[in-house]
């Protein structure tokens, strides 16, 4: 027996109802989760204050500028990596098994454990190239990790540039270096960005990585070579160890609301962006 | 007699095994435009992409045989394709303006040149070629306007204004009126009849109406291999050929 088409389609069309808004569900349950907990905790003291007996009390100023730190190394080192690497994979080499070696190797380094590539980052940076506990550490092994989600996204939006503007920019004696900087890069930019800001927000929220490589020391770091704890690892060591549920809470909040701020900012220069070029 | 532009000579070229060009060879005159037609497949669009080299970019071609541009062979690997492609310019069938203001889909090669660096020559270059592909008139109060706001039929006279500013020496149509109107494929025609004046136009047509209208040569090709060359009117009212008879009389499949 079949069922009624009409029928199907209100059952299908329920059933994929429920199933959005379990998620979006679980996403406002985590939120509201962590904004009830942590939110009353907020206080500029503990935004702009140093970390006071082992985060029991004062604020989680050291952590802030270490994740900004972190963040920002892994940036500046991954983003012309990733988008270099998917700018000579799309354009400046024939599809065949050097560029599926090359993809697979990405794809498999997007697999790897985070503890496996944090223990990787601590023999090889930490160990070998002897920078310590520290933030460069720390921030090279970020930009590993996200280099693959940069590599990827920036290769399908490199893709996703209709290649009529390529033929059209040589048929007019522009030089293809030119044609990529002028046309293709500008074109792609908003695929580009959305990559980078998902990478923003899984090195800002990376613990085990972070853990292995830039130590949790409760200074705040000065220096490239000065270990320091990210949010993620304060939030971490305060609730495994339990020292202060309400502090973690709190942290937990400003992790998240950065990662939104981030998000929001960077939607919006998009926007405008394209604005200018529409 | 005008003079010789292009020099084309045994001209073959492979697609990896398959051959769209088979032993080409076509005199080009300075000031003419030559119509050239045949029906899918013959290796009309081939020929004009292998005349600024845009056949390069196509994986696995190969191509054999000679052609001058002036007397210098184009085919040499040391040809500075670049510069080769802003003397032979090309209008796509698919107009493709860039996503760019109309002035600046203009502009930008030009000042990638670096032949016109202020700001007034510029601009006159850019009124002079609006006005050569007759949509001046249209767009002169909307330059900064996206080029993607204008209509099929601005969009590809906006395509051969964009060619005219790099002020080239040849011009490449690809059939440059097939998805268009009869009113912008009119003024298209009118435009192409005013420019050879000042320079060589090479037009691949579907249409042979068109071909039989606006060009003084014609040559056509059939299977790869060409099949007729001749003065216009000659090859229309008395073919040679029976083939180019029955194409140009509608009888061919």
């Amino acid at each position: 027996m079949r069922l009624d088409p009409l029928l199907t389609e209100r059952l299908v069309k329920s059933l994929l109802w429920c199933l959005t808004g379990l998620t979006i569900f679980v996403l406002i349950f985590i939120i509201t989760f962590i904004s009830v907990k942590g939110l009353p905790q907020l206080s500029w003291t503990f935004l702009f204050h140093d970390i006071e007996d082992m985060g029991r009390s004062g604020g989680i100023l050291p952590t802030l500028v270490s994740t900004l730190y972190l963040t920002l190394i892994a940036l500046v080192v991954a983003s012309p990596l990733g988008v270099g690497s998917a700018i000579y994979l799309t354009e400046y080499t024939l599809e065949g098994w050097v560029t599926r070696l090359i993809r697979f190797g990405a794809e498999c380094l997007a697999g790897v454990p985070s503890i496996i590539l944090g223990l990787f980052g601590f023999v090889l940076f930490v160990i070998k190239l002897n920078f310590g506990w520290s933030m460069l550490s720390g921030g090279l092994s970020l930009a590993i990790m996200i280099l693959p989600t940069i590599i990827r996204t920036s290769e399908e939006a490199l893709k996703a540039v209709p290649r009529e503007y390529q033929d059209v920019c040589f048929s007019l004696g522009i030089s293809k270096w030119q044609t990529i900087t002028r046309v293709v890069l500008p074109c792609a930019l908003p695929g580009i960005m959305t990559g980078i800001v998902l990478s923003i927000g899984r090195a800002i929220g990376e613990t085990a990585v972070v853990l292995f490589t830039a130590g949790a020391s409760l200074r705040t770091p000065t220096s490239l070579f000065d270990s320091g704890r990210s949010m993620a690892v304060h939030f971490y060591i305060l609730a495994r160890e339990g020292l202060s549920m309400p502090n973690a809470y709190g942290t937990a909040a400003i992790l998240i609301i950065s990662i939104l701020l981030i998000n929001i900012t960077a939607y919006t220069l998009m926007t405008r962006f394209l604005q200018k070029y529409r | 007699m005008p003079a010789v532009k292009i020099q084309v000579r045994d001209l073959t070229f492979h697609y990896g095994p398959q051959c769209a060009i088979q032993g080409l060879n076509l005199d080009i005159y300075q000031g003419e435009i030559l119509g050239l037609m045949g029906p899918a497949k013959s290796g009309k669009t081939t020929f004009l992409r292998v005349l600024n080299r845009m056949c390069d970019l196509v994986p696995g071609a190969r191509v054999m045989g000679s052609v001058l541009l002036d007397g210098v062979e184009i085919l040499a690997p040391d040809c500075d394709v670049d510069s080769l492609r802003r003397r032979v310019g090309m209008v796509f069938a698919k107009p493709v303006p860039l996503p760019r203001s109309i002035y600046e889909n203009l502009a930008f090669a030009p000042r990638l040149q670096r032949q016109h660096q202020h700001r007034q020559e510029l601009d006159e270059l850019v009124e002079n070629s609006l006005k050569a592909a007759q949509l001046w008139e249209e767009v002169k109060d909307r330059l900064q306007d996206s080029a993607l706001k204008l209509s099929g039929g601005q969009q590809q006279r906006l395509c051969l204004a964009r060619t005219l500013a790099m002020q080239p020496e040849v011009i490449l149509l690809d059939e440059p009126t097939s998805g268009l109107d009869p009113i912008s494929t009119a003024r298209i025609e009118e435009t192409l009849t005013e420019l050879k004046k000042d320079f060589t136009i090479i037009l691949v047509s579907n249409n042979t109406k068109q071909i039989a209208r606006c060009s003084d040569k014609v040559a056509f090709l059939l299977m790869s291999r060409l099949v007729e060359y001749g003065v216009t009117p000659e090859v229309f009212m008395v073919p040679k050929q029976k083939e180019t008879d029955d194409y140009i009389s509608g009888r061919f499949g």
